[in-house]
């Protein structure tokens, strides 16, 4: 289990809105997800007031990000209360929420670091289609996309979809030999596979 | 307004009985296997035991008949006797996770997952499965045995014998996972020192090293084992977990288990979120508005008319549960706004599902149909249905027997054809007493037996709408695959 700073940051960042900042009608509406999910609306009978700019009053204080750590069990249940929203009011499940009913909870914000990362799984989706239809000059038109958006290549990708569009389109002594580098050094590739199937083992000539 | 704080505990107090309720519901959803495994039984009648009619030359029969293919989902398909046999009491409500470790029935040979790995699902050789390593961060020497283990072992019992987890299930013979057990200075993500940096991504993102993730592989994983899904648990239980192309969760927590197979959804599979501006279903209704775009992920659209040729097949169906007996899985198949975090002009193809609201055991928050159809092509991307054949195919003299060697007989079946008639689905071996002197030529077709119910894009062509966004769907055509003998009878 993990251990909760005394600071209650769980995600180790500044708070991002303190509770002081969230207008009262974001509380309604996080609250108000709660009880749906709960199915106990019996409990509260919150009306969705106008946005106010009001502010509910702070309910914690920030502690010394340097406080030593303090084992517990579970979170406490102040933890598990959304301190972010999306633009539509949405309660953003907070980071230290093991133990939270997240019900009507967004799982996460949507920031450029998301946007990027589900753009480079769409990159993949498409070269791998492309792979799959054995299509060279798609993999290579993608494979371009590819290395000028994330040229990190972190996991070594690029090249390795190079070498397969390499078989493809010129097949022979030395693009197998090219591909057989790949295949013996690059062990934490995700297409060595692809690697042997389109270039080890293809029967081009 | 105001509203009162003191209510808060009492509400979330309120909350998790709601969760335990959902969860004793669905523990009857957990169990099932078993009938599955009495009722799909791959042992073989004896050689030539049933004839094919028509044969011209007194063709001999297969051996035996794994079963018709099942009509619904895949139904008796799921923990067949044999196919998982380290994992045989799968389904049974409260029992622990098993490893699953023998495809088909027979003995394998171990998984080589190097020093350092643990062999969590060996069903045979790497060449021909999908290959998951996991690696662990945040563990220490003596945690790797215990807190490591429990989160994988929590992560598959929810994978594996949960519909939630389906289609996973179903190929669990497909996928090899090997979980390496990297040993952190510091017990648990932000302690001190873990063996990959592991940490808060910024809003709730993990993030790890991965120049020390890939490093590790390169050094401790066998280079037999072909990587295709490389993910790490991380030893913490706050909200953090990385849908990417390494895709990170943390291991604690109730709802890890679900991250797990919610961030595979979109690192392995590239599925997209399903939610918009509301998450979960909320009682809403299907519905056609606004179109938008039409972006490349397979289980959002923006057109509601034609779901821009993505699941205009699946439209108006029901899912059907693959667990025994079928409770259901995400109801109706249709067109919902609100997906891809929009909250119109996109639409996702049910109310709740995986990629929606991954939170609880409801079976509401299975895979829908659309993205159950993207795994299986997934899988069949990286594997083909025959390990082997004995003999091989080709040439043969006078042997006794064909056989076939598939990755699972219960998903696989196999049709033989002797000098031209078909058996459909007669088992993956064929005697050859009864053939007549002289030459046959005998070939077997495997294939993925899955029922429209679980596949319905079964051309191995993308739709023409999404031409040149490519899609999973030309992977299916892997699913079939023959072997021809040409035999000589004295």
């Amino acid at each position: 289990m993990e251990e909760l700073g005394s600071d209650r940051n769980l995600d180790h960042q500044q708070t991002v809105i303190s509770y002081a900042d969230i207008p009262l009608r974001r509380w309604a509406i996080a609250l108000s997800s709660v009880l749906v999910a709960s199915a106990v609306g019996w409990l509260l009978t919150p009306s969705l007031a106008p946005r106010q700019p009001a502010r509910e009053p702070t309910v914690r204080t920030p502690e010394p990000a340097a406080a030593p750590r303090v084992a517990l069990a579970v979170p406490p249940a102040a933890d598990a209360t959304p301190v972010d929203f999306t633009p539509q009011g949405l309660a953003i499940r907070p980071a230290g929420s093991a133990a939270v009913d997240a019900q009507g909870m967004v799982p996460h914000p949507l920031t450029p670091q998301h946007q990027r990362i589900f753009r480079e799984n769409i990159l993949i989706h498409d070269l791998n289609g492309a792979m799959d239809l054995e299509d060279g000059a798609a993999l290579r038109r993608l494979l371009k996309q590819y290395r000028d958006e994330y040229p990190e290549d972190a996991h070594v990708l690029q090249d390795g979809y190079e070498l397969i569009a390499d078989c493809l389109q010129r097949p022979g002594i030395e693009a197998r030999a090219a591909a057989q580098r790949y295949y013996d050094e690059q062990l934490d590739s995700g297409v060595r596979r692809y690697i042997r199937r389109h270039c080890l083992e293809a029967s081009h000539p | 307004m105001s509203f009162d704080s003191t209510l808060l505990p009492l509400i979330l107090l309120s909350c998790f009985a709601c969760g335990s309720q959902d969860g004793g519901a669905d523990e009857a959803a957990m169990g099932g296997n078993a009938a599955a495994q009495a009722g799909s039984s791959t042992s073989m009648p004896s050689a030539g035991s049933s004839s094919p009619s028509g044969g011209n030359s007194g063709a001999p029969g297969p051996t035996g008949s794994s079963g018709q293919a099942p009509t619904s989902g895949g139904a008796a398909a799921t923990g067949v006797a044999g196919s998982n046999a380290g994992g045989g009491s799968a389904g049974m409500a409260g029992s622990p996770f098993v490893p699953g470790g023998s495809s088909g029935g027979t003995s394998l040979p171990p998984l080589d997952c190097g020093v350092e790995g643990w062999p969590v699902e060996n069903h045979g050789n790497p060449k021909n499965r999908v290959n998951y390593v996991i690696l662990g961060d945040g563990y220490t020497a003596a945690t790797v045995e215990t807190t490591l283990k429990a989160h994988i072992e929590a992560a598959f019992k929810r994978r594996f014998d949960h519909e939630t987890g389906e289609p996973y299930g179903r190929y669990r013979n497909f996928v090899n996972i090997c979980v390496m057990k990297a040993i952190s200075q510091s017990d648990g993500i932000g302690n001190g020192p873990t063996a990959f940096d592991g940490g808060n991504g910024g809003d709730r993102l993990a993030q790890v090293n991965e120049t020390k993730v890939n490093a590790y592989i390169k050094a401790k994983v066998p280079a037999s084992f072909e990587v295709d899904w490389k993910a790490v648990v991380l030893n913490q239980n706050k909200w953090e977990n990385t849908g990417s192309y390494l895709m990170l969760w943390s291991g604690a927590g109730t709802d890890a288990p679900g991250a797990a197979l919610h961030e595979g959804g979109h690192g392995f599979h590239q599925l997209a979120d399903e939610y918009g501006s509301q998450t979960g279903c909320q009682n809403q209704k299907a519905s056609c508005g606004s179109s938008g775009n039409a972006e490349a992920e397979v289980n959002s659209a923006g057109n509601c008319t034609t779901t821009d040729g993505k699941w205009d097949l699946w439209l108006g169906t029901t899912q059907k549960g693959l667990k025994v007996p079928d409770m259901g899985a995400t109801g109706v198949q249709g067109t919902w706004q609100g997906s891809r975090y929009l909250g119109t002009g996109q639409y996702r193809p049910s109310c709740n599902s995986m990629m929606n609201s991954l939170f609880g055991l409801n079976l509401d928050t299975s895979f829908n149909s659309v993205s159950r159809e993207q795994i299986i092509f997934s899988i069949w991307r990286a594997v083909k249905p025959i390990d082997s054949t004995e003999p091989p195919a080709g040439d043969a003299t006078n042997p006794s027997m064909l056989k076939v060697n598939v990755v699972d007989p219960a998903v696989i079946n196999v049709d033989w054809t002797i000098d031209g008639t078909t058996t459909v689905n007669g088992g993956p071996s064929l005697s050859t007493a009864a053939l007549a002197s002289g030459t046959h030529v005998i070939s077997a077709k495997a294939y993925d037996n899955a029922s429209t119910d679980l596949v319905k894009l079964r051309t191995g062509v993308c739709p023409a709408a999404v031409k040149g966004n490519y899609c999973h769907a030309s992977a299916w055509k892997n699913s079939v695959q023959t072997v021809t003998w040409t035999i000589s009878k004295p």
